[in-house]
């Protein structure tokens, strides 16, 4: 059994657990509405700004980071 | 007076709930003052009306308390459940076994039994278990004697109406609800504290129970959203008109904007232009007074006004309550019956020079009391009793009295009025909106101030059709917000609504969400120990977190309560749903136990880390306890570098960081709570503020040059 990438949970899909799991569903679902709302964005700066916005859920914050990274080796 | 030990016989033995419930008793009962009968090492009290001769002795909250009687320390299933003193089941309990001695010896020559215990269910409880097992089995022919004051008056005709056998059902409901939140709490708490000391081959109590349970799950649940919340961003627009005769603040009519570019094209559309009043109202309206207090309306209340804790309101409104000067306090009634005599307690109250024109006020008029919808069998709603303090009350029990004494006041007050005004401003095709209100009467607000403020926002006199211009628009942007954290009066409020616990539990269950580890923070945030808790639980055993469980048994003592019958099909039934969880608990045992103890671990250290070392600044400073002496103390971290800071702590009681650093030195600051309320200490003894106050002997600790104050870093 291997553990979450971002907590010492036992990890179900993808590497995360459960609530990490969720987490990168609604950050994956939130982006749509932040390209609507600034008419354009790319998924960078969308994580770039949820990572540094304190509303932001702190499970939120550790797959962003991890998108984030995966998405700049992307680049 | 004390009167001389000596064969007493042929009384009535009245058991209360709490020695200073028997005092007030033992005074009101009597014409002069009672005589004291020294019993063994305690008093009772010896009182003679007419041809009646009581004796009054008290319990002191449960003396007999349901445990297992093997007394396994860590077996589990546990199904045979006794009553037991309570100071044999619990080490700290051992100063009850004078009381239980007490009453074995009044009852000995004692011709007849009064209960005379708060009547609910615990006192119920309490009064029903001292005649069963310490007056041996005196319960059934006990008369029962029910007050919601402790006032002269009212206890006389408590006493002169006592009957036999009137509340059977509620000690029978009363002892249910404690065999069945034994059975899920003692079961389930060992099965998960077994599973993760086999993980872990450490012992470190996880609790859950029935009321326990949903509570907890309220505040993960709430916990998970905020962590997975992202937030989504949206534009308010606000603009500022000037009509001919002032300015007026406009909101747009789509309160959220979600799209930018549509938020400035506003602004562009709409500001230097001319727009046109579409719409004018001015209505009038009112507003009622607050309903009298129930206990969660004050604890609400207190929290708001004063930031009271639940479980403080409680022990203070008990100890206003054990004065006389309030009714009883666990009550759910929003109801004022008209039998209480409102013209003498406001002739009372009017006595004390910072109540006296209110009061005087109230009298000249008619008093008709508003009321809330909720009713409580027992009790009506809280009220002062108008009887004067003999002593003033220590400061935060004389805020509540303060607050309990407005509120009182408020709900025989007229509705307050308002005229409030409703104006829509068309530029092209955007709307935008003012909305104001005037106060035309205060009504009950002056009687509750200063816990009620009026705002007032008028609006400017306006005509349809008249033109304003729009001289700015302000676009703002904004992120959602992720929803508030529970507070502890917001959590209770959860609690009453769902109907999960009792009155007088509510408060005790979310402070020991606290003392368990799983949460933290005025603002609860559930540790890492709670989310695994709740989900272990969800996995095996969901029913302990859904409300809707203790609801149904919420709904089944009070049937009980009603009938007095159906307590063994209620208890089978926990048994049952006990065995179940049990089985899946263990059938998963190390994967369960491996969660919780890790994230009990985790718990621990945040729970021990008290900050950065003042002293080499650059080490943490951690609560330790001591292999050689088993004693607790502060040390830093970097100890094996060199670092000698430490402090000692105080070796009783429950310690907590507060994050918070000492205005004075900067050494941290610590919560400590020994028995019900809780105060902050400086942990560094060499720590100014303390000077003259050291121990001689103490330990040397090197004080660091004070810095500015505040959060520690």
């Amino acid at each position: 059994m291997t553990t979450c990438r971002a907590c010492t949970r036992s990890s179900s899909e993808d590497g995360w657990c459960t609530y990490h799991l969720t987490a990168r569903r609604n950050l994956h679902a939130g982006f749509p509405l932040w390209q609507e709302a600034y008419g354009g964005m790319n998924f960078g700066d969308y994580l770039g700004r949820l990572l540094a916005l304190p509303e932001t859920g702190t499970w939120v914050k550790e797959v962003a980071e991890a998108e984030l990274e995966a998405w700049r080796e992307g680049e | 007076m004390r009167s001389p030990p000596g064969p007493l016989q042929d009384y009535v033995l009245v058991v209360c709930e709490k020695p200073d419930a028997a005092r007030r008793i033992a005074s009101a009962l009597s014409d002069q003052r009672p005589s004291v009968l020294p019993v063994g090492s305690l008093d009772a009290y010896s009182v003679k009306i007419s041809s009646t001769h009581y004796v009054i002795a008290a319990a002191s909250g449960h003396l007999y308390t349901l445990a297992d009687p093997a007394n396994r320390r860590r077996a589990y299933p546990v199904l045979d459940m006794a009553w037991l003193p309570t100071h044999l089941a619990e080490k700290r309990a051992a100063h009850l076994a004078r009381r239980i001695a007490l009453f074995r010896q009044l009852s000995e020559r004692a011709s007849g039994f009064v209960n005379a215990c708060d009547y609910d269910l615990e006192g119920e409880t309490i009064g029903y278990n001292v005649l069963r097992y310490a007056c041996g089995g005196r319960e059934r022919g006990a008369h029962r004697a029910k007050f919601s004051t402790l006032t002269p008056e009212d206890l006389r005709t408590a006493f002169r109406d006592a009957a036999p056998g009137a509340s059977a059902g509620l000690a029978e409901a009363g002892r249910t609800r404690h065999a069945v939140d034994f059975l899920y709490g003692v079961n389930l708490s060992r099965a998960l504290s077994e599973a993760a000391r086999q993980a872990s081959q450490r012992y470190r109590t996880v609790s859950i129970g029935r009321v326990q349970g949903p509570t907890l799950a309220y505040v993960v649940e709430r916990e998970v959203v905020i962590r997975g919340f992202v937030p989504a961003p949206y534009w308010t627009i606000v603009a500022l008109a000037q009509t001919q005769t002032a300015q007026l603040r406009l909101k747009y009519a789509e309160a959220k904007v979600d799209q930018r570019a549509r938020a400035f094209a506003v602004q562009s559309e709409c500001e230097g232009q001319e727009g046109v009043v579409t719409e004018f109202k001015r209505q009038v309206s009112s507003e009622s007074p607050p309903p009298p207090f129930n206990l969660g309306g004050l604890q609400h209340e207190a929290h708001r006004v004063f930031g009271f804790a639940p479980s403080v309101t409680a022990a203070l409104a008990e100890r206003l309550y054990l004065d006389a000067l309030i009714s009883y306090p666990r009550t759910d009634s929003q109801k004022l019956p008209a039998s209480i005599n409102y013209p003498a307690i406001l002739l009372n109250l009017g006595r004390l020079p910072q109540y006296s024109s209110e009061a005087e006020e109230l009298r000249r008029g008619p008093l008709r009391p508003r009321e809330g919808p909720k009713t409580d069998p027992a009790h009506p709603a809280i009220y002062p009793t108008g009887e004067l303090p003999v002593r003033p009350p220590e400061r935060d029990a004389a805020k509540l009295y303060d607050l309990i004494v407005r509120r009182f006041f408020a709900i025989f007050g007229a509705d307050a009025l308002y005229e409030r005004g409703a104006a829509e401003v068309s530029v092209g095709t955007n709307r935008f909106f003012a909305r104001g209100r005037r106060v035309m009467r205060v009504g009950w607000m002056r009687y509750y101030r200063p816990y009620v403020t009026v705002d007032e926002a008028a609006l400017p006199p306006l005509a349809v059709g008249e033109r304003v211009r729009l001289l700015r628009v302000d676009v703002t942007e904004h992120v959602a917000q992720p929803p508030l954290r529970y507070e502890a009066a917001t959590l209770l409020a959860q609690m009453e609504g769902d109907n999960i616990g009792t009155k007088a539990t509510r408060a005790e269950i979310i402070r020991t969400l606290y003392t368990r580890g799983y949460v933290v923070g005025q603002q609860m945030v559930a540790t890492e120990l709670a989310l695994a808790v709740v989900e272990t639980m969800a996995q095996h055993t969901p029913a302990i977190i859904s409300p809707s469980l203790t609801r149904q048994m919420e709904a089944e003592l009070d049937r009980i309560a009603e009938s007095g019958e159906g307590s063994e099909a209620v208890i089978e039934r926990a048994m049952d749903q006990v065995m179940r969880s049990i089985g899946s608990i263990r059938s998963a045992e190390l994967s369960v136990g491996g969660q919780i103890s890790t994230a009990a671990r985790a718990v621990a250290v945040a729970q021990s880390h008290l900050g950065q070392c003042p002293v080499c600044r650059q080490g943490q400073l951690h609560m330790i306890r001591s292999r050689q002496t088993g004693k607790r103390f502060v040390g830093c971290s970097r100890y094996a570098e060199g670092c000698r800071a430490s402090a000692p702590l105080p070796q009783r009681g429950t310690i907590r960081p507060t994050a918070r650093a000492c205005q004075t030195c900067r050494w941290p600051v610590v919560s400590v709570r020994l028995g019900r309320f809780p105060w902050r200490l400086c942990i560094n003894p060499e720590c100014p503020t303390k000077r003259g106050r050291r121990r001689p002997g103490a330990q040397h600790v090197p004080v660091p040059v004070a810095a500015s104050g505040g959060a520690l870093p």
